[in-house]
């Protein structure tokens, strides 16, 4: 599809170069003729009144008058050219100060770049002490985990110990008080053995004292 | 221990005097020898109740300003005297937390002679786990006859009572307890928490012969159950 349209357009190039080129000096050269007639057109309609026919004085006449259009349009042209000129310059200038201020704006920004660069390596930097700050704190952490660990390990071990003792301690009162206990009721026991024991011997004692006493009267 | 005790013979006639001169001597020898008898008491409940504050309040006469959870027991004796009879209350202030208390509690409750169960009215949940504190205890052998108390402690804290005296007061008549609603803190408590051990003091003096029970069946001989002496005139 695409391949015939290339071609089609290749073609019309090459006639265009065959057949406009050529010619193209020969378009300009006529269009210049053809004003210069129509100038003459002009001059010979204006001169028809004095009805002179062309002569040599005509042909100057028309040379100059040629001269003087031509002479119109190179001022005309220079004109153009001046005010074009200084269009030019304006544009120029305008360029000129967006140029400056594209200077400056490129100078603050490769300030701006620079100083951020500056700052990217300022934190490059503290990037590394942190992070070597951080495998320190990482380092000392684990270890203060593992103290911690064995801290807890050693008052498990503490506390097992004192409930050991005080287990001990527990079992010492609770013998302390069995004994105490068992003393205090043998010691009951005797007492009222004891005291049956003396009981009796008052009882006995009495008739044998009446017995041996001497009569009152 | 035996040998202070000049054990007497059978005297003759001729040595009556002697005799009596030596019951005397014994008699004040054995008076001499029987020492303070000892009353343990338990105090047994939820951590944080206020176990080591009422027994401090008790033994010490004051609130410690700071407690640390108690770990196994910690012993407190207070010397009282009951109707002329000088008697050593042995308060074992135990720990409320599991694993302070895990391999002690046998310990705990060998020859009791009261248990004192503490609650805190201001904790709703102390209140309730006391059915697991009366089956620990049932299940360490304590006989029925074994005094009980019901205490509710932190009652200066008015405005965060959670467990309502009727509550409380139905849950002790329903195991045959007294109740006891106070404050280890306030020192007009004071003597609320003071009678709460004398009032088992009282009781366990009257029924002493209750206690020497346990100990001869600790020696292998049981002897028949004794009732209290319906005399006592325990201020309870
Ligand atoms: N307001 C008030 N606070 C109390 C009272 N009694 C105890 N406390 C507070 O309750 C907290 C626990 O008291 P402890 O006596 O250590 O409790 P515990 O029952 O012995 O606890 P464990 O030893 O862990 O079983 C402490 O901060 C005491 O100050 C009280 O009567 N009133
Ligand atoms: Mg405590």
């Amino acid at each position: 599809m695409e391949s015939w349209k290339s071609h089609v357009r290749a073609e019309l190039f090459h006639r265009d170069c065959r057949q406009r080129d050529p010619f193209s000096g020969l378009f300009e050269k006529v269009s210049r003729l053809e004003e210069m007639l129509t100038l003459h057109m002009k001059l010979s309609s204006s001169d028809k009144g004095s009805s002179r026919c062309p002569d040599e004085g005509g042909i100057l006449h028309l040379r100059v008058n040629e001269l003087e259009f031509l002479n119109q349009q190179l001022k005309q042209k220079i004109s153009d050219l001046t005010s074009n000129i200084y269009l030019k310059e304006a544009e120029l200038q305008y360029c000129h100060s967006q140029v400056a201020r594209y200077r400056t704006e490129a100078v603050v920004l490769a300030q701006g770049a620079s100083s951020l660069k500056a700052g990217l390596e300022e934190y490059e930097y503290q990037l590394e002490c942190q992070s070597k700050e951080l495998t320190a704190l990482r380092l000392e952490h684990s270890s203060l985990r593992e103290e911690l660990t064995a801290a807890n390990l050693q008052n498990e071990q503490l506390l097992e110990r004192w409930l050991e003792e005080k287990k001990e301690e527990a079992e010492r009162i609770n013998k302390y008080n069995a004994t105490q206990e068992r003393w205090q009721r043998l010691a009951g026991r005797l007492k009222k053995r004891h005291r049956v024991r003396s009981r009796t011997a008052c009882a006995a004692d009495k008739p044998t004292e009446s017995k041996t006493e001497p009569p009152s009267s | 221990m035996a040998n202070e005790f000049p054990v007497s013979r059978e005297g003759t006639a001729n040595s009556r005097h002697a005799n009596l001169t030596s019951s005397l001597d014994l008699s004040t020898s054995l008076d001499h020898s029987v020492q303070t008898r000892i009353f343990k008491i338990i105090v047994i409940g939820d951590s944080n109740v206020g176990k080591t504050c009422l027994t401090f309040r008790f033994t010490g006469g004051a609130f410690p300003c700071k407690t640390e959870a108690t770990i196994g027991v910690d012993f407190r004796e207070k010397a009282v005297e009951i109707e002329g009879e000088k008697i050593k209350v042995q308060v074992w202030d135990t720990a409320g937390q599991e694993r302070f208390r895990k391999s002690m509690v046998e310990h705990y409750y060998r020859n009791v002679h009261a248990v004192v169960f503490v609650y805190d009215v201001t904790k709703m949940a102390s209140f309730q786990n006391l059915k697991t504190w009366i089956q620990e205890c049932n299940g360490h052998g304590v006989s029925s006859s074994v005094p009980r108390v019901l205490v509710g402690n932190k009652c200066d804290l008015v405005e965060q009572i959670q467990v309502p005296s009727n509550t409380a007061l139905k849950f002790a008549d329903a195991h045959n307890m007294l109740l006891f609603e106070t404050s280890a803190k306030d020192p007009k408590e004071s003597q609320n928490v003071d009678s709460i051990f004398m009032c088992l003091a009282c009781r366990l003096k009257a029924q002493k012969y209750l206690i020497y029970r346990d100990v001869e069946r600790e020696d292998g001989r049981v002897r028949l159950k004794h009732q209290p002496d319906p005399k006592s005139n325990c201020p309870c």
